[in-house]
């Protein structure tokens, strides 16, 4: 098991954000979390992470872990390959090959000596995907990375997300309020309502149409929007 | 394509020298009368003051000597806040201890601080250099402990989830992003130390702009004291760009074109 959150309690100066939370992620899958902004689920996200202590609860999270932030997170004064590998140990040369395979990757070979400020918001989450690569995690926590980013841009790096999980073997687990994205990208979708795990839908992802969504999309989303409301 | 760029920049730099000519153009007009019919000395009696003071020697030892007390100035308290500010800003600990008793020194004006300076260090080198430091100290203390205050807090949370050493946050992270409020702080600390060498060169000098302006004074030499307004202007504007093009090379990331 890469990832286990078992009855998670969480509060923050009294008031109760996550009640009683337990999420279990299976090697290589991908695991969507979705809920109304607010409900707690970046929270969440960040105990799996061990950024924040849960007020009760245990945690097991595979200690080769990468995170993606909505904003990519570059550090602006450092340039593009340099950002990709920073905190790695190793050589400067030895370090800047390694970004360039990683960037590659991500299609970014020629950004590599952009500054950060100079890339487009859909690049800079390349980027992102460029340093957990480097990094070959097993575990990969997401929060809503690509909920800055227009329709089209957003697609496209779905599809790259989905492309390097296949490749890289990643187990994910995504935060995100974009029930298409949930739709089209997870084994498993988790409904975060009311400080605790109210629904959980399952995907058969070896039934899918032209569009690389599964074929029952239609009835998911309506569940997954039900289960909102 | 590479020729528009360069008229361009002609016309940029036209533009930012006019207003200059215009007030040159001025004095030159406003005055043609004869030297006793107005106060003000005309651009030609001022270059006359400085072939006198050159003459008599006084003139280049005396920006030499200026020079080095605003450089030795700004050098010490470049040194002595780098590392205040820096505590400062990153420890709520250390802002506890040093920032009051600094708010304290920088709300005195620093000119009433040259008595004391008098008393403590005499009358030589070390209170001229002293009080341009404490001058300096102060915006370059405030400026880079806002600096590493006001750093994205997100960057710490990136630092902690991919485990970066110390190291690693402190030079790359840390250091870099307090860069800007320092060369901000230097901008202000530059203008302050030219301002404190006045003060501190109208006592027991015989030597320093502030001392030709204070003699010109005393003797009534209003060429001279004109000349001291425009070299003290000069240097101020050649400090400017040295700032800006320290800036430019030390901020590339924020000069990129976007």
């Amino acid at each position: 098991m890469t990832l286990t959150l078992d009855h998670i309690r969480m509060t923050f100066d009294g008031h109760e954000v996550l009640r009683d939370v337990t999420v279990h992620v299976d090697d290589g899958r991908f695991v969507s979390l979705i809920g109304r902004s607010g409900c707690g689920k970046s929270t969440l996200l960040r105990v799996a992470a061990g950024l924040i202590e849960p007020t009760a609860g245990t945690v097991h999270a595979d200690h080769d872990m990468a995170f993606g932030f909505q904003d990519a997170r570059l550090v602006p004064w450092i340039r593009l390959w340099d950002n990709v590998t920073l905190g790695l140990p190793g050589r400067r040369t030895e370090r800047r090959q390694l970004a360039l395979d990683a960037l590659a990757r991500v299609g970014l070979a020629d950004h590599a000596d952009a500054w950060p400020g100079e890339l487009s918001g859909g690049q800079a989450q390349r980027a992102s995907l460029a340093r957990a690569i480097v990094r070959q995690p097993k575990l990969l926590l997401l929060d809503e990375p690509f909920g800055a980013l227009d329709a089209l841009t957003r697609l496209d790096m779905q599809d790259l997300l989905a492309h390097l999980q296949a490749e890289q073997q990643w187990t994910i687990l995504m935060v995100t309020h974009d029930i298409p994205e949930a739709a089209r990208l997870s084994d498993r979708i988790l409904v975060l309502a009311d400080g605790t795990i109210g629904t959980i839908v399952d995907v058969d992802r070896t039934d899918m149409d032209d569009e690389g969504l599964p074929r029952d999309h239609e009835a998911i989303e309506r569940r997954l929007r039900a289960a909102l409301r | 394509m590479r020729k528009h760029a360069l008229r361009r920049r002609i016309a940029a730099v036209a533009a930012a020298w006019a207003s200059t000519l215009l007030l040159l153009l001025w004095w030159y007009f406003a005055t043609l009368s004869p030297a006793d019919t107005r106060p003000l000395p005309s651009p030609a009696e001022v270059v006359g003051a400085w072939n006198d003071l050159d003459a008599e020697g006084l003139l280049w030892p005396s920006i030499g000597i200026s020079l080095l007390r605003v450089a030795s100035g700004l050098a010490l308290g470049i040194i002595l806040a780098v590392p205040a500010g820096l505590v400062a800003g990153a420890s709520r600990v250390g802002l506890a201890i040093i920032d009051k008793p600094i708010h304290m020194l920088r709300a005195v004006p620093f000119p009433a601080l040259a008595p004391l300076f008098i008393v403590v260090f005499g009358i030589g080198e070390t209170m001229k250099i002293g009080l341009i430091t404490v001058g300096v100290f102060g915006l370059v203390y405030v400026n880079l402990r806002d600096g590493v205050r006001n750093l994205d807090p997100r960057l710490f949370e990136l630092a902690k989830v991919y485990h970066f050493s110390r190291a690693t946050l402190f030079l790359r992270v840390l250091l870099p992003g307090a860069l800007p409020g320092f060369m901000t702080g230097l901008r202000f600390a530059l203008t302050v130390a030219w301002i404190a060498l006045v003060t501190c060169e109208t006592v027991n000098s015989s030597t320093g702009i502030g001392y030709m302006l204070s003699r010109s004074q005393q003797f009534s030499r209003t060429d001279q004291t004109v000349l001291c307004i425009v070299l003290y202007a000069i240097l101020g504007l050649l400090s400017e760009t040295i700032v800006t093009l320290l800036e430019r090379a030390a901020l590339p990331w924020r000069y990129a074109r976007h």
